[in-house]
């Protein structure tokens, strides 16, 4: 069994500095995941990746075991990211279009809801592409929800948002990205079953 | 009942109906499909989100969140010998074959002895000087290899001497430059 988060922390602290490479490692594909999808650029998100690698390794021996590492790592990749875009001047944090309730969410229910064929890499190459191109205060908690699967009270932790804020960004976010694929395969329904036959020969679409 | 609200559909598909409701939701399910299929999407969704491929920072990512993470440990001497070995050997080998064409007198004749053509006669101009220049480099290097070189090998000491000087003071004058008393760029 792999070491835990916490054993590599402990043999940091005592000294063992080369260890953080693994928690590096172990972290970097799914936190450059959701700096990417925040900031949309591949450059900034790897810079910032790494500032919140060396603020994180700085303030190491202020960690107390209130949460994961995880969790507390995040929190450094969100603030990082959150301040670059407010650098280009979106800003990401509460706002007053928050406080509207769930009922300016709708579904496109009476849409004809497609079979779709979520195994396709179609499909999967949709959801992605929907996914990074939501807006970053939605898919940035999207992406925590799923990527990271974190609970409510974790993104709560991570983003410094209030609960309410929260549920409204995902819901939102996931309405935004159901209805983005619905009206992309709604009215085409042969266009769904028609990439069947690419499921084997496409695997990873990078 | 009404159709589920988008929240209510988002809490069944997680799991955090309370039990009460989930009672209620799931006999509303049972009687309409339309429902259970926005259902379905969500799960599918969910789990497609889920296992969408990650975005991997490049290839020495780590190695730079290290660099710039551990004190930067001071290369010993030895290590500076080892790093700039390549160096050393190329600077040799140009200084040698400088000194060899300096020093050599083999070399002289060839300019000496060729047929008159514009040519031979820059040639002859440039070998005037360079005799003057090889002679003064002779009286000075002679001076300098007074008492050490021989007869037999004078040359090859000559070459020598003119090498190990001249890295002496581009040596010093590296030192001066990674300290950066000499700027070469601005
Ligand atoms: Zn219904």
């Amino acid at each position: 069994m792999p070491n835990s988060d916490q054993e590599i922390i402990q043999r940091i602290l005592a000294g063992e500095k080369r260890a953080y490479a693994e928690l590096v490692n172990r972290h970097k594909d799914k936190a450059m995941t959701l700096a990417m999808r925040m900031l949309k650029s591949r450059q900034e998100a790897e810079e910032a990746l790494q500032d919140a690698f060396v603020r994180a390794f700085k303030a190491l021996p202020r960690f107390e075991w209130k949460s994961s590492f995880a969790t507390w790592f995040y929190r450094i990749v969100y603030n990082v990211c959150a301040t670059s875009l407010g650098k280009r001047g979106e800003e990401i944090h509460y706002s007053l279009d928050d406080e509207e309730s769930l009922v300016h969410v709708e579904l496109t229910s009476d849409d004809y809801i497609p079979d779709l064929q979520f195994e396709t890499s179609e499909v999967q190459r949709i959801v992605s592409e929907v996914i990074q191109n939501l807006p970053p205060k939605y898919t940035s908690i999207v992406t925590m929800f799923f990527i990271q699967e974190m609970s409510y009270d974790e993104i709560v932790e991570v983003t410094g948002l209030p609960l309410g804020t929260v549920k409204v960004r995902l819901f939102r976010g996931r309405s935004l990205l159901r209805n983005a694929l619905v009206e992309r395969f709604g009215n085409d329904f042969d266009g769904v079953t028609m990439f069947k036959d690419f499921d084997d020969k496409k695997e990873s679409v990078e | 009942m009404n159709h589920l609200s988008v929240e209510q559909v988002f809490r069944y598909v997680d799991g955090t109906v309370q039990s009460a409701e989930r009672q209620q939701l799931e006999e509303h399910l049972s009687y309409c499909s339309r429902c259970r299929r926005e259902i379905d999407l969500q799960k599918n969704l969910g789990r497609v989100a889920q296992k969408l491929p990650l975005v991997k920072p490049s290839a020495r990512f780590t190695e730079r969140v290290m660099t710039s993470v551990l004190p930067k440990s001071q290369p010993t001497w030895v290590t500076k010998i080892i790093n700039n070995l390549g160096n050393m050997f190329a600077m040799i080998l140009v200084l040698g074959v400088l000194g060899y064409v300096l020093f050599s007198p083999s070399l002289k004749i060839q300019t000496q002895s060729s047929q008159p053509s514009q040519y031979s006669e820059a040639l002859k101009t440039f070998s005037g000087f360079y005799e003057k220049f090889s002679k003064a480099m002779t009286t000075q290097s002679a001076q300098l290899t007074k008492g050490v070189a021989t007869n037999s090998s004078e040359g090859g000491t000559k070459i020598l001497v003119f090498t190990l000087v001249c890295l002496i003071v581009l040596g010093t004058l590296d030192k001066f430059v990674l300290q950066k008393k000499i700027r070469l760029k601005s």
